[in-house]
């Protein structure tokens, strides 16, 4: 799908529409960089902790904060959504092939914002 | 690789050639074409993780630090060792992309722009690898 990185007020980067997205669309296919159990002690300390997905079977996003198992890094555009209660996407993590879907819940209009639902406890104050 | 400073590059996800990632055996994962690619050729512009160099001591032992970019003016890929400056993450498949000492693609990054594009610098046909050159001293031994 047409995407394109926006800057989005205080909130730094966003990602928006570029063209009329349908409820059940597949947004974003992409691979991930995993982050193995022994480095998360190094990067959940840093920034890298801001933008990675639990990837491990049968956990959580709030397990992040567990800092136990394998964390990821999404590669691709899906790593710039910012996070919404009532979000207009969803992500769907592969673990064994290596890969993160985002796929729409709604109809989106060109322009929109994309979002997801960040399933954890937050370490910002959401709009 | 070259930089520029040039910050009105608009970042779209449909700036992108078709690739696959696929296993390489011993090399783990690599990025081949999914069609033919003309020299010149924009392959992808992707967005990029800036690392701030407070962060750069706990994340280059890391995983991740296998995958970083150098974020700076002036800096060349081999200043990744002196953990000075800041380093970037690539959002995209070229993060993925193997090294060669006889590369078929190479990178620009726009640096206040948060973007970095991958260029074919030869043709590459369908089902063909892509690499660039590291332009490091590499910590692996390259096939």
């Amino acid at each position: 799908m047409p995407l394109r990185i926006a800057a989005v007020g205080h909130r730094g980067r966003g990602v928006v529409a570029d063209a009329p997205i349908k409820k059940g669309d597949l947004v974003e296919r992409s691979p991930v960089l995993v982050i193995p159990a022994k480095d998360r002690a190094a990067t959940d300390a840093t920034i890298v902790f801001t933008y990675v997905f639990m990837w491990e079977h049968a956990t959580i996003e709030e397990d992040l904060y567990k800092h136990e198992g394998r964390s990821a890094i999404a590669l691709g555009f899906t790593s710039l959504l910012n996070h919404s209660y009532t979000p207009n996407c969803e992500f769907i993590r592969h673990i064994d092939d290596l890969v993160i879907d985002l796929v729409a819940l709604r109809a989106i209009d060109p322009g929109e914002e994309l979002t997801i639902d960040y399933q954890m406890t937050l370490w910002f104050t959401p709009e | 690789m070259h930089e520029t400073s040039r910050a009105a590059v608009i970042v779209r996800s449909t700036d992108r050639a078709t690739l696959r990632v696929v296993s390489m055996g011993g090399k783990g994962r690599g990025v081949v074409a999914d069609r033919d690619i003309a020299a010149g050729e924009l392959v992808e512009r992707a967005p990029v993780l800036i690392i701030p160099e407070k962060d750069r001591a706990a994340v280059d032992p890391t995983n991740v630090g296998n995958h970083i970019f150098m974020w700076e003016h002036g800096t060349v890929a081999e200043d990744l060792y002196t953990r000075k400056g800041r380093a970037a993450v690539v959002l995209g498949f070229t993060s993925l992309i193997n090294h060669s000492g006889t590369p078929n693609c190479d990178f620009i990054r726009y640096i206040e722009a948060l973007a970095l594009d991958l260029v074919a610098i030869r043709d590459i046909r369908a089902g063909e690898e892509l690499t660039f050159d590291y332009g490091l001293t590499l910590w692996f031994t390259p096939q």
